[in-house]
């Protein structure tokens, strides 16, 4: 049985000394995690330039949960004036990141600070 | 010569009998005839008439009051209308019985009103606080042993005085001393035998309701924890577990003596509250109305109007005032759902009919109910209660037949829904069926002969029919092969349907360089609109072993074991400017190209164990077959496609 997403938003600082924001995601993503998602991502306010997807506390991501994922970068990259960085997948989801080609669109980071190092 | 035993019987009898006839102040008392020295022979129903006055004063407990002015009553009359509003009763009656008895017992039963009993000026008993301000209830039956020295010293001449409160006692014409009260002069061993089959008998029909509102109710629950989209079920199921639930705690509070106020008595009030909340509930959902302020207004009546019944039983409102109280619920819930299930039912909602006849029946018992108050409070007029119907030494009210018109009404509502379920559950399933072999026939078009090239195919769908798909193209003009395995997003009918319409994309085109492909195919997707999330992976093989391929988020393909890495690209039909990068490459005669799904890569064991893209990479060197039994047995969850080739 697929445990439900939850969002927990904190912020944080780059590398660059600029303010980032970092939606830690807990549970499965799955279909029914569109809502939740796309809502905290929105909630963000037009000020986050940079923001961070944590996903350590994410148990399972199936393929509607990747495509709402794709869906909230290729908003961010039509906008333009946001970065957008990962960290914390597993090395199986990983690759499946890198072969649907998130990487074209985000950094994919090992762990928090390399993350942040990079905004 | 008759036996001592036997001439005293006799003489007793007789004696009995004179007495009878000779006893001042009786005008047609029945006496009881002791019959041997174990007690009483037979039971004496103690119908009077009995004298009664309205008031209080311990004085007229004692046998030695004189009564002869008391008002006589007849067995099974109405109060007098100057009774009517009285709250405090005394009942007085003169009986013989024969001196040395050595046991009897009063028995009381069904005399709903506290009361204290005595005997020539002595409690023997009672039930309840006699206290004009205090509630009633009925009492559960019970025998007052009389001593013995009672009858001895007043050499058998009996004063029974019963002194009875609350009410007001009078209300609608009862009289405590009606038809279903019973007293009688018993022999104590009888008592336990008496209670038991008066209860058996008094909570029959309740007990049938309560059996009744429980079966149909845990079918509710049943029914709605497989379907739970359908709330109207689960309503159903409180409203009819709330009633069964409030019939055993109306048992448990009759027999308790639980006064009004009391936590039983409020618990039971709850109960029927959140029952008369669900009632409402079940109508709304089952009609299809949407949940509005009117409704919710109405729910909120229905719970808090049941409030008012304690005040109401214990005689604390004005009369008046707590009968319109307690009207208000039964007007709400019968008129506007009676007008909402005749407008459904005009609407054609087929449910809505069958529940029209017991919702007019329940409108007549207390509309007739309530126009019987009122004629009573404004001429003292009482009307005759409605039909009964008498089924052996049962009386079935006329709302109870509402009741039990109203369960058979939901019991068919359920039987009509679960067939009209199973219809449409074969007819779904004749439409899966009928996908799966749509499906299978375009996977059979999509494997076409292939000279000069081995190819071998596995698909191995997770449900009745799956998203996968592959295509399998031989191009006769330059004798090369092209080949596509994808995976749409999703499981089951809709994924199948979405392979559909893309086999029907792919076999329509001619099949290309693997990126023109894969590019097609993205604009027709997002031609469709949302389609989803559809990964592919598009491969062309020459006769010369050279090959080229473009990946679009699907699983790279594999050469003899070792992984074919691409830069990784967007699933199909997600944006528009999406390019597919080629990548080529060569194979001998010998070596083998796989493709597979990522129904492989992510089975799962029951340990929760993804089986993961190493292992995955040691699969490979396997047939087709033999590579998706190994996933399918690790934990299959999603459809897995295999497809393996290479050079003939």
């Amino acid at each position: 049985m697929q445990a439900s997403t939850k969002v927990a938003e904190r912020t944080a600082t780059g590398g660059s000394g600029d303010p980032v924001a970092i939606l830690a995601f807990t549970g499965d993503i799955s279909s029914t995690s569109k809502d939740t998602i796309l809502d905290s991502y929105k909630g963000l306010g037009a000020t986050a330039a940079k923001v961070l997807l944590d996903f350590r506390g994410v148990d399972y991501i199936n393929s509607s949960g990747i495509a709402i994922i794709i869906q909230l970068l290729l908003e961010a990259n039509k906008a333009g004036h946001r970065t957008i960085g990962i960290f914390g997948l597993t090395p199986h989801f990983n690759k499946v990141f890198t072969m649907v080609g998130v990487a074209k669109y985000a950094t994919i980071s090992p762990d928090e600070a390399t993350a942040l190092g990079k905004l | 010569m008759l036996s001592s035993r036997r001439s005293w019987k006799c003489a007793a009898a007789l004696a009995w009998l004179l007495l009878l006839c000779l006893s001042p102040g009786l005008a047609a008392a029945q006496v009881a005839a002791a019959t041997d020295g174990a007690g009483l022979g037979h039971s004496v129903h103690l119908r009077g008439p009995w004298l009664a006055a309205p008031g209080d004063n311990p004085r007229w407990a004692s046998a030695d009051y004189d009564d002869s002015k008391w008002t006589v009553l007849p067995p099974r009359v109405p109060l007098p209308a100057s009774f009517g509003q009285a709250r405090s009763l005394w009942f007085r009656l003169h009986l013989h019985v024969p001196p040395h008895t050595p046991s009897v017992a009063l028995y009381v039963e069904s005399l709903p009103f506290n009361y204290s009993v005595y005997v020539n000026g002595v409690n023997i008993g009672g039930q309840g606080e006699v206290d004009p301000d205090r509630a009633t209830q009925l009492h559960p039956p019970v025998g007052f042993p009389v001593p013995p020295r009672l009858i001895d010293d007043a050499g058998g001449r009996l004063v029974v005085a019963l002194h009875v409160s609350g009410g007001p006692i009078g209300f609608l014409g009862y009289s405590p001393m009606s038809e279903d009260t019973h007293l009688e002069l018993v022999n104590p061993e009888e008592v336990p035998l008496r209670q038991s089959f008066r209860l058996a008998h008094d909570w029959g029909e309740s007990l049938a309701l309560l059996a009744f509102n429980l079966l149909v109710g845990l079918c509710g629950l049943v029914i709605w924890w497989s379907l739970r989209e359908q709330r109207e079920y689960l309503a159903l199921a409180v409203w009819l577990l709330c009633n069964a639930l409030s019939i055993v705690l109306n048992f448990w509070a009759h027999m308790a003596g639980a006064t009004p106020g009391s936590p039983l008595a409020l618990t039971l009030v709850l109960v029927m509250s959140f029952s008369s909340v669900a009632e409402l509930e079940f109508m709304r959902l089952l009609l299809k109305r949407p949940q509005n302020t009117l409704w919710l207004s109405l729910e909120a009546i229905a719970f808090f109007v049941n409030f008012f019944i304690p005040l109401l039983e214990t005689g604390r409102l004005p009369l008046h005032l707590a009968v319109s109280l307690v009207f208000i619920r039964p007007l709400i819930t019968e008129i506007f759902v009676g007008l909402v299930l005749l407008r459904g039912a005009l609407r054609g909602n087929r449910d809505a009919p069958l529940l029209l006849l017991p919702m007019a029946l329940w409108s007549v018992s207390d509309v007739y109910g309530i126009v019987r108050t009122i004629v009573f409070f404004a001429s003292d007029v009482l009307w005759p209660d409605l039909p009964k119907v008498h089924v052996f030494s049962y009386t079935v009210e006329f709302a109870t037949v509402a009741t039990t018109v109203a369960l058979f009404s939901l019991i068919l509502i359920i039987l009509r829904r679960t067939i009209r379920l199973s219809r449409e559950r074969a007819d779904l399933a004749a439409e899966v069926a009928a996908a799966e072999e749509l499906q299978l026939l375009l996977m059979a078009r999509a494997s076409r002969p292939t000279p000069g090239y081995q190819v071998s195919t596995e698909y191995r769908p997770m449900q009745q029919v799956g998203g996968d798909f592959f295509l399998v193209q031989p191009c006769e003009e330059d004798g090369s092969l092209v080949v596509i395995v994808g995976d749409v997003s999703g499981k089951g009918l809709q994924a199948a349907m979405r392979v559909s319409m893309i086999l029907g994309v792919l076999q329509r085109e001619v099949m290309g360089q693997p990126d023109r492909v894969l590019g097609k195919l993205n604009r027709a997707l997002l031609a469709q609109g949302d389609l989803g999330f559809t990964t592919a992976c598009c491969l062309r093989l020459e006769a010369d072993g050279s090959f080229c391929f473009a990946n679009a988020g699907h699983l790279n393909p594999y050469l003899d074991g070792d992984e074919l890495a691409s830069e990784g690209a967007l699933p199909l039909g997600m944006a528009e400017e999406t390019s597919y990068t080629v990548l080529c490459g060569r194979m001998d005669r010998g070596q083998r190209i796989v493709l597979l799904s990522d129904g492989v890569v992510e089975a799962r064991s029951r340990k929760g164990e993804m089986f993961g893209f190493d292992r995955t990479r040691d699969l490979v060197r396997m047939d087709a077959s033999a590579m998706a039994d190994v996933a399918q047995r690790f934990g299959q969850e999603d459809d897995i496609t295999v497809l393996t080739l290479s050079l003939a």
